[in-house]
């Protein structure tokens, strides 16, 4: 290609028909190559899905290993699996006890601050990785599809941003590997055991990763328009894929760590790496992951969105990033609304898994945590909604529904501090003495799951109402039945709100417990009938409405800064749940099976973990910086220098 | 009268799916409930 | 970012003009920054004010049985009901399960056992509290649980919690005691280890040493080793000779998976249950070290041409010194008995 164009500059200052044929000749040229690049990406995804087929076969491989082996048993052939003997004797061992010469420490620092922090960061950047790529393909076949080519450059913009976040990623990831290899040798001797063959399959698909994202990326103006377009679409499904796959490989340790599968109360291995994998907490912490990644991705694209609208010196300027920043915003309350009930299934499966479990965490010594969680989710529910309301402004057509803001604020402020009201704690024997009880005279039965439960589904439906008119107030619904329509949809919420308060308090309060916890399954379902509902009528409604014009850019600064209060608060909810769950096996490297003997097999008050997590949110914040800045780099050309006769200048 | 017969025929069915919801949540996880709504174990 | 040159140049209206931030003003950047920093620091601030409690693991406390009265042995029950056992997360006023401290449960015991609905097997209130803990799924009160599913109650003896059978005891001291009745249980009388505080899942009885295994699982009702003859099972005083270490373990285990010829398969499967990881990897250590002259009959466990290179030791779970460990697995493969086996 260089040396094509450099003929072309050499022609440049040839007569200009000689110009114009060879100017001809680059362009068919141009597009021949261009034909041969996407049968190159095209060569290169075959080769990467065939290598994908392989990883099942290379998981599965241990699990035939031991199938054979079992078989040369039965059979009574003493000589058969000599070869694999080592594997058998390797999987029938118990998990070791751990003592003081199975730990280390990097100078007086303690291993676990040390690993709490490395894994926190590495898991803030994965998570942000993963996220990026899932909802920029959906804005691409958003473009496609509206054939807005806006769509198209935001997309490609959220990637840029991510690229440089995938290398930390990989960089944290080694270095939390290293470390937890280095601090606890044997542990890691364990878990490498049972897992075997598995962690390889995650190595393999940690390339196929790179190797996607890269082609995704850097052929995204090679496969621009008209069908080349779908294979760069396909690549990025391919992408979302193998990120997804990765996910899940890795969430298979953690689960495994809080509720063994696989092997006996011993530790020793009995079962294949499906059954080590597919614990009861798999699927429910892979959901989680998956659903609360895309909102956490959304909201720190929209403090990159948010920074650039902030300091834009045009309004063209403005009003892109301002739409870019909308944009996230919505992707991340998308994601956050049903991030609950993911929470919730998962809660419930820990229950199921053991009672013991869900109680230390609710209501054990952890409990506390979950003030912190209500403070933290209701910043980002007070956020998002303030957002929107500020938003509004974007559009005339908004008035028709400003009076509605302030019920939804005061619910929203109402449900907030019913939720923040601590619940079942530990108190000391002087604070029993003092309430008159374990519970607050009057604040009492405020503080218990079935006024917490109505408070936090009515702050999710309020959040969905605030969204729902803010998507509505751009637009003048056309359809004949509106009228039916809309009538339609303020009963649901009518009736939704009256259901959840009635459940909450009926059967929270005059019925036994089973019906208590019952009945917030049928909560959490009106919720989820509210927001399905509402999606779908208004997609309904919403065919051949008339648009009213929207001023992007202008909403205020300070409605701004609720897109960097969002992040900070989802980047230290995240430190926090994390911390939670993993703190449930209390001094348990792995819950029931392998004992914490090291210095830090307790677990430490809330201040100190609010510390460490703000020590990792800080450090984050600041790698967050550096990817923003180093994508911004890129923007910036220095121009050819011009002969200027002071060189002070 | 049109929006008068919309809005009985929304609360209608807003109620119906609701109160058949409660019932099938409930039934599901081994908790059913009487038609007034009171736990029948 | 104030230097910025605009090439997009369109003509601002005066509200527009509004939106953009003048150069000169404090960076936004800086303003950013700011606001993010003290949202978080705010974050840390509720978590800083909030209760400090920390969770301890437990840690082994040396209980002196000798000065064990059945006062303080009731003391050490509603300790352990308050804290180890972790009974308080479940049974309290919120109504998850029965509010023991409340309620008298002498009595209720008396009433659980007379009724028609009771399908378990204890007898009195010593033996109903026993298997409550041991098997709470035998009998669940009306009201808790649901119907058919097994009780939410983990079993007590059972890691997570994994109280001794004298902990037990003392829970059961202190129930039958805390409303005035008159503990059934004795006194437990044996020098034990009993860890404190909140959870635990090591039983307190481990064995000091690979002998004290063999007596305590009664190997020696059937295997010769110490001081018995027995010839039911293969003679375990030479098995270092013919069997390497991951076989031993393997057998102890897991008995069915080789059974050496000559033998009935009655070996129970049940070591690897009752069995401390700590006293099993006592016995392989000890069982490798024994390559007594003692000749036997005896079949060989061995197979399999062993070319196991690992063995993993818990070096302070064992008490063998360094030297009497077994060489390698490898050697031993060439037993002069037959290496014949039989499927299970």
């Amino acid at each position: 290609m260089s040396s094509h164009k450099r003929l072309i500059t050499d022609n440049s200052s040839t007569v200009s028909g000689i110009n114009t044929l060879i100017k001809h000749a680059q362009d068919s040229k141009a597009s021949v190559m261009i034909v041969h690049r996407s049968m190159q990406i095209v060569f290169a995804m075959i080769i990467m899905l065939s290598a994908l087929m392989m990883v099942p076969e290379l998981a599965w491989s241990s699990d035939v290993t031991a199938v054979v082996e079992g078989s040369s048993i039965a059979e009574g052939s003493s000589t058969t699996a000599e070869g694999s003997t080592t594997d058998e004797a390797l999987q029938n061992q118990p998990a070791p006890t751990m003592g003081p010469r199975d730990y280390r420490q990097i100078g007086s620092m303690s291993s676990r601050s040390f690993v709490w922090v490395i894994a926190q960061l590495h898991l803030f950047l994965a998570a942000f990785v993963l996220a990026v790529p899932l909802f920029v393909t959906v804005i691409e076949w958003l473009g496609v599809k509206t054939g807005d080519q806006r769509y198209d450059d935001m997309a490609h913009e959220f990637m840029k941003v991510s690229m440089t976040a995938y290398s930390l990623t990989a960089l944290f990831g080694g270095t939390l590997a290293f470390s937890l290899f280095l601090l606890y040798p044997t542990f890691m001797g364990y878990m490498m055991e049972v897992f075997g063959n598995q962690v390889m399959v995650y190595a393999l698909l940690f390339f196929l990763e790179s190797g996607v994202l890269y082609i995704y990326y850097y052929s995204w103006y090679a496969l621009r328009y008209g069908n080349k377009k779908y294979i760069h679409l396909t690549l990025g499904v391919l992408l979302n894929g193998v990120g997804t796959t990765l996910l899940f490989v890795a969430n298979a340790w953690a689960t495994f760590m809080m509720a063994p599968s696989g092997v006996d109360d011993a530790g020793v291995v009995t079962g294949g790496i499906w059954d080590i994998m597919r614990g009861p907490l798999w699927n429910p912490l892979n959901l989680h992951r998956f659903v609360a990644n895309i909102a956490f991705g959304g909201a720190i694209v929209g403090a990159y969105a948010g920074y650039k609208m902030l300091s834009a010196q045009s309004m063209a300027q403005r009003a892109h990033y301002d739409w870019m920043g909308y944009t996230s915003n919505f992707i991340a309350v998308l994601a956050f609304l049903p991030l609950p009930f993911a929470g919730y299934w998962l809660m419930a499966e820990i229950y199921a898994y053991s009672q013991q479990m869900g109680i230390t965490a609710m209501g054990g010594i952890l409990a506390w945590l979950f003030i912190v969680q209500a403070v933290l989710i209701g910043t980002i529910l007070l956020a998002a909604n303030y957002y929107l309301w500020n938003g509004m402004s974007r559009c005339e057509g908004s008035q028709r529904y400003t009076w509605l803001i302030k019920y939804i604020a005061a619910t929203l402020v109402v449900s907030f501090l019913i939720w923040v009201t601590p619940h079942t704690l530990i108190l000391s024997a002087q604070e029993i003495a003092t309430l008159g009880g374990s519970h607050h005279p009057l604040l009492g039965p405020l503080g218990i799951m079935p006024a917490k439960n109505i408070a936090v589904n009515l702050m999710l439906m309020g959040t969905f109402l605030s969204f729902q008119l803010y998507r509505r107030s751009d637009k003048v619904i056309t359809v004949p039945w509106a009228g039916f329509g809309n009538a339609l949809m303020v009963a649901i919420y009518v009736i939704a709100i009256a259901n959840v308060i009635f459940l909450g308090v009926y059967y929270g309060y005059f019925t036994n417990t089973v019906y208590k916890v019952g009945s917030s399954v049928a909560q959490v379902m009106s919720t989820l009938i509210v927001i399905v509902s509402g999606v779908v009528i208004d997609t309904m409604m919403f065919k051949g409405a008339k648009s009213l014009p929207v001023k992007w850019g202008q909403i205020s600064n300070r409605g701004v800064y609720a897109l960097f209060a969002l992040p900070i608060a989802f980047t230290w909810l995240m430190a926090l749940m994390g911390y939670v769950r993993s703190s449930v096996r209390t001094h348990w490297h792995i819950y029931t099976v392998m004992k914490d003997n090291s210095v830090d097999n307790f677990i430490p008050n809330i201040g100190h973990a609010g510390n460490m997590m703000t020590v990792a949110t800080i450090s984050f914040l600041a790698i967050v910086l550096f990817i923003f800045w180093v994508a911004s780099l890129g923007d910036s050309k220095q121009p050819k220098p011009v002969k200027i006769a002071n060189p002070a200048e | 009268m049109k929006q008068l017969k919309n809005w009985v025929l929304s609360f209608v069915i807003a109620i119906a799916v609701f109160y058949l919801m409660d019932h099938a949540m409930m039934s599901m996880q081994g908790l059913p409930l009487n038609i007034d709504m009171t736990p029948s174990q | 970012m104030t230097n910025t040159v605009t090439i997009n140049n369109q003509p601002h209206s005066k509200q527009d003009a509004d939106f953009i931030t003048p150069p000169g003003k404090i960076p936004v950047i800086a303003k950013v920054l700011t606001f993010m920093v003290l949202i978080v620091l705010v974050f840390t601030g509720i978590a800083n004010l909030l209760p400090q409690v920390e969770g301890q693991a437990p840690k082994d406390v040396e209980v002196d049985l000798g000065a064990l009265t059945m006062d303080t042995y009731i003391a050490m029950g509603e300790t352990l009901f308050k804290g180890k056992g972790t009974c308080t997360l479940c049974h309290n006023n919120l109504g998850r399960a029965p509010d023991i401290l409340v309620l008298n449960m002498e009595e209720i015991s008396a009433e659980r056992l007379s009724s028609e609905a009771y399908k378990g097997e204890a007898k009195d209130s010593e033996s109903y509290f026993l298997e409550s803990m041991v098997a709470p799924s035998k009998y669940v009160v009306p009201g808790y649980g649901k119907e058919g599913d097994p009780s939410p109650m983990p079993t007590i003896d059972k890691a997570p919690i994994g109280l001794s059978k004298i902990e037990l005891g003392a829970i059961i001291a202190f129930l039958q005691a805390k409303d005035g009745g008159e503990p059934t249980v004795e006194l437990p009388t044996d020098a034990l280890v009993v860890e404190d505080s909140s959870t635990s899942a090591e039983a307190p009885q481990a064995a000091q040493n690979a002998e004290e295994v063999l007596t305590k699982n009664g190997c020696t009702a059937c295997h010769a080793a110490l001081e018995s003859t027995a010839v039911i099972g293969p003679d375990l005083r030479n098995i270092g000779a013919r069997s390497s270490r991951e076989e031993i373990r393997e057998s102890i285990i897991n008995p069915a998976a080789v059974i050496a010829e000559g033998f009935p398969p009655i070996m129970p499967a049940t070591f690897a249950d009752s069995m401390m990881v700590k006293e099993l990897e006592m016995l392989v250590d000890y069982l490798a070290a024994s390559k007594g002259d003692t000749s036997s009959d005896a079949g060989s466990l061995s197979a399999e041409g062993s070319l196991q290179v690992e063995d993993s030791l818990q070096a302070e779970g064992s008490l063998q010194a360094e030297g009497s460990l077994p060489a390698e697995g490898s050697t031993q493969t060439q037993a002069p008995n037959e290496t014949e086996k039989e499927g299970e």
